[in-house]
């Protein structure tokens, strides 16, 4: 059920950064990865963008990422929207949540150990 | 309702256990052997659906169940798949744990204040183990728990002694003879003996007949019932000494032991005899821990259940006043793999974009430094001859690589690495080792400049995730505006090399490749590339960094013009052997922890002269000081010896082997060894002679390299 992605990957300076638009995972202070779209421009020239496929996604709904986390992790959905981060069966993932979907994120080279954990 | 026994319908009621069913059946579990029915002998273990050690009687009866006799003195068989047996695991919290629930540890729950959990060993619920905290750790039906608590009640009551060890059936303890005619089992005329017959001979053919007490009665009976006294089950009490544990009820019993038998078997699980006790006796080991060692003794499945009362009276007999018993360490009860392996995730290995590709060419995985990586290909033998005399691919999309940019990036990499950077020019590629505060070796890699104020780096396969911490540690550190983006994870690389590797690149489209130790970005096969020339395993080499979802269509593109060219692919045991002709070293393989540039015969590695990096002021100090150990090249005639194997001077070990591989263009064995104290021309290493040769071993000018 994971697919890959692709989009920006960005380290920047905050300001740059926080001028960003669209669908823009926050992953730390210097950093961001944007799902699909153009190329950004920044206001910082020495910006790193680069395009980026090293990602697989898949969407879920709130409730049935609170049951694979219940089953797979030791933490649990943040209450509003955010990006978190954490093992899930002992893989690194990401989870960007929004309204009552969210999205959940992880390494393209970790993606099929990731889905036979899942299985 | 039944199960299966041996490949036999074996009928049970509602509540049975294994045990009790496979007994009024007229079987014992294990052919023979006093039985107590409470988990705390061995006698009635089998194996219940592949997994073995189960004690029957502690074991819910069930249809479908499969059960088959575990035999004394065999290794049970392995379980040929580990399907259907995924127990969860459970953390919980909780102010006090009870472990048993008979009438003083119902008490003790009763009347605590706070959050309970109770385990009872006769509801499938077997505490394995304490541990600080305290925690206790548990096997149940539903799988392992552990709990985090305050307190600790131990009140897993008192085990019934039992007698030496008889293989004979229709021995049971007075509480298992009590539990079969409670289910309604027949157990015929009943011969009862206690403490004041011991010891007893049983007599009988598989099945007891009579029993003789110590006073010569003869007892004829088709079933012996043995009461000889009470033992505290107090293996998890002693397991939580010094910790918030405590007992109660019948486990702070004192104990009235048994009289040691003249002669026979007193522990069931090992096979100890008395005479095993009086040999260890007599060669010194006069202490329960070190009779223990040398017989193993309490070691087996019932932890000393059966046994110990019997070696206390045999220390008692001894002379040792108070024989404490042997400490009690967890697991006090066995586990299965899958039960002590529930709730853990082993650590993922990543796989590269061509990992599928690898396999679709019959590769053998292997993992290496986090990364799933092709180690051998079928056709083992061309790996190594396409690259010498044509053109290989390898996937090396493994290897850590960075961007960093910014104003104070020229800075850091100064202050980072032991080489120059500053006069780098655009489209130039240094190799660059990576040394810490005290001048040893953590990493190599290559700086490629791509403009004024950005570089692309690259790190070992096993070192990236090290690296980013490291270069943005330092950065922070000294205050340097950069920007750090570990690309690592997407961008695939794949490693053309070969005589041919040229043509290659032109058949691919690219004309004009950069010359040894330069880059471009450029299209190869119609892909967007960094190419990057370098080389490590001593061939005309070209690295090629791309989009990760663009690997395949480059390798199943090269691997197709190269056809003409007779292309094959290489993995890593080749390419250890290739770079081993070459001479050059793997960090961690043939690197140790405290190995400076100067011990790796790598000084022009270190500028001294360039100013002040991480490592200068350790390595100024360091080479003051005597050379007194080496990585050196070493060659010798006939097969390579096992990696690790001790380099010998006149008798003495002065090193050891790091690498060593028999060179198929050389027609010899070249290795890397370190050799400490003076330096010597010859050694013994595998009774053979090795040779101290400079490397590399393999055109020693580079001139292929550089083609």
């Amino acid at each position: 059920m994971l697919e890959s992605i692709s989009g920006w990957r960005v380290v920047a300076s905050a300001e740059a950064l926080g001028a960003l638009t669209g669908r823009v995972l926050r992953l730390a202070e210097d950093e961001a990865l944007i799902i699909g779209g153009e190329r950004p421009e920044l206001a910082d020239p020495d910006a790193i963008v680069v395009e980026d496929s090293g990602w697989m996604a898949v969407t879920l709904s709130r409730t049935e990422l609170a049951a694979l986390l219940g089953e797979g992790a030791t933490w649990s959905l943040p209450e509003g929207d955010g990006l978190v981060q954490g093992m899930l069966l002992g893989v690194p993932v990401k989870i960007s949540v929004k309204g009552e979907g969210a999205q959940l994120l992880v390494l393209a080279t970790l993606g099929a150990e990731l889905s036979e954990r899942m299985l | 309702m039944n199960f299966d026994f041996e490949g036999h319908p074996v009928e049970f009621r509602r509540g049975d256990s294994v045990a009790v069913a496979l007994l009024r059946n007229g079987i014992h579990p294990r052919g023979g052997g006093c039985l107590c029915l409470e988990g705390d002998c061995p006698n009635c273990l089998v194996v219940i659906d592949g997994v073995a050690y189960m004690r029957s009687c502690q074991v819910a009866a069930s249809d479908q169940m499969s059960v088959n006799a575990q035999p004394f003195g065999e290794d049970p068989p392995l379980p040929q798949s580990a399907d259907g047996h995924h127990p969860r695991h459970r953390e919980l919290e909780a102010d006090l744990v009870v472990i048993g629930q008979g009438e003083a540890g119902r008490r003790a729950a009763a009347g605590a204040a706070g959050s309970v959990i109770t385990f009872e060993a006769k509801r499938g619920e077997e505490v394995v183990g304490i541990y600080a905290g305290p925690s206790v750790v548990a096997r149940t039906n539903n799988g392992t728990v552990s709990v985090r608590c305050q307190r600790v009640i131990v009140a897993t009551g008192a085990a019934q002694g039992h007698p030496p060890v008889t293989r004979l059936a229709g021995v049971l303890t007075s509480r298992a003879a009590a539990t079969l005619e409670a289910a309604g089992v027949d157990l015929g005329n009943k011969a009862v003996v206690t403490l004041e017959d011991l010891p007893v001979i049983f007599e009988g053919e598989g099945r007891v007949s009579s029993v003789v007490t110590v006073d010569g009665r003869r007892l004829f009976c088709d079933t012996a019932v043995c009461d000889f006294g009470l033992h505290p089950r107090s293996a998890l009490l002693r397991m939580g000494a010094g910790l918030e544990v405590e007992g109660a009820g019948d486990v702070t019993l004192e104990e009235n032991l048994p009289p040691l038998p003249e002669e026979g078997v007193i522990c069931p699980c090992s096979g100890v005899s008395v005479s095993d006790l009086e040999s260890v006796w007599d060669r010194g080991f006069n202490e329960m821990e070190l009779i223990k060692r040398a017989t193993l003794a309490g070691t087996g499945t019932c932890q000393g259940s059966v046994c110990l009362p019997y070696l206390k009276s045999f220390l008692l007999g001894k002379g040792v006043h108070t024989p404490a018993p042997f400490t009690a360490r967890p697991l006090s009860r066995q586990l299965s793999m899958a039960e002590a392996a529930a709730g853990f995730d082993h650590t993922p290995f990543r796989r590269t974009s061509l990992y599928d590709e690898h396999l679709r060419l019959g590769a053998t995985m292997d993992r290496f430094g986090g990364w799933w990586r092709p180690w051998r290909y079928p056709a083992h033998d061309q790996e190594y001859w396409s690259v010498r005399e044509r053109v290989s691919l390898m996937d090396v999309g493994t290897l850590g690589k960075f961007e960093i940019s910014g104003p104070g990036a020229v800075e850091l990499l100064e202050r980072l690495y032991p080489c120059r950077v500053a006069n780098l020019a655009e489209g130039r590629i240094r190799y660059a080792l990576l040394l810490d505060e005290r001048g040893y070796v953590l990493d190599d890699g290559l700086i490629c400049r791509l403009s004024d104020t950005r570089f692309f780096l690259t790190f070992t396969s096993g070192g990236a995730s090290f690296a980013e911490m490291w270069l943005r540690d330092w950065a922070e550190s000294f205050g340097l505006d950069v920007r750090i983006l570990d690309r690592t994870q997407s961008l695939g690389a794949i490693n053309v090399t070969g005589p041919l590797a040229k043509e290659l690149m032109a058949h691919a489209g690219l004309d004009d490749p950069p010359r040894y130790l330069r880059h471009v970005d450029a299209e190869v096969a119609g892909i967007h590339c960094r190419v990057v020339r370098l080389s490590f395993t001593g061939e005309l080499s070209f690295e090629l960094h791309h989009r990760v979802d663009q690997s395949v269509e480059l390798w199943r593109t090269l691997l197709e013009l190269g056809e003409p060219l007779g292309i094959y692919v290489h993995g890593l045991d080749t390419l250890f052997g290739l770079r081993l002709e070459k001479g050059h070293f793997i960090v961690g393989m043939d690197s140790e922890y405290d190995s400076t540039p100067r011990r790796l015969g790598m000084e022009w590695a270190a500028d001294l002269e360039k100013g002040d990096f991480v490592g200068r002021q350790a390595l100024i100090r360091t080479n003051r000081l005597p050379l007194n150990k080496r990585l050196l090249g070493w060659t010798m005639e006939g097969p390579p010896p096992i990696e690790g194997s001790i380099l010998f001077h006149d008798q003495v070990p002065v090193g050891q082997v790091t690498s060593a591989r028999y060179s198929p263009v050389l027609k010899k064995t070249v290795m890397l060894g370190w050799l400490r104290g003076e330096e010597v021309d010859e050694l013994v290493c595998d009774g053979r002679r090795a040779i101290h040769t400079a490397h590399p071993f393999y055109d020693p000018e580079g001139e292929r390299a550089r083609a």
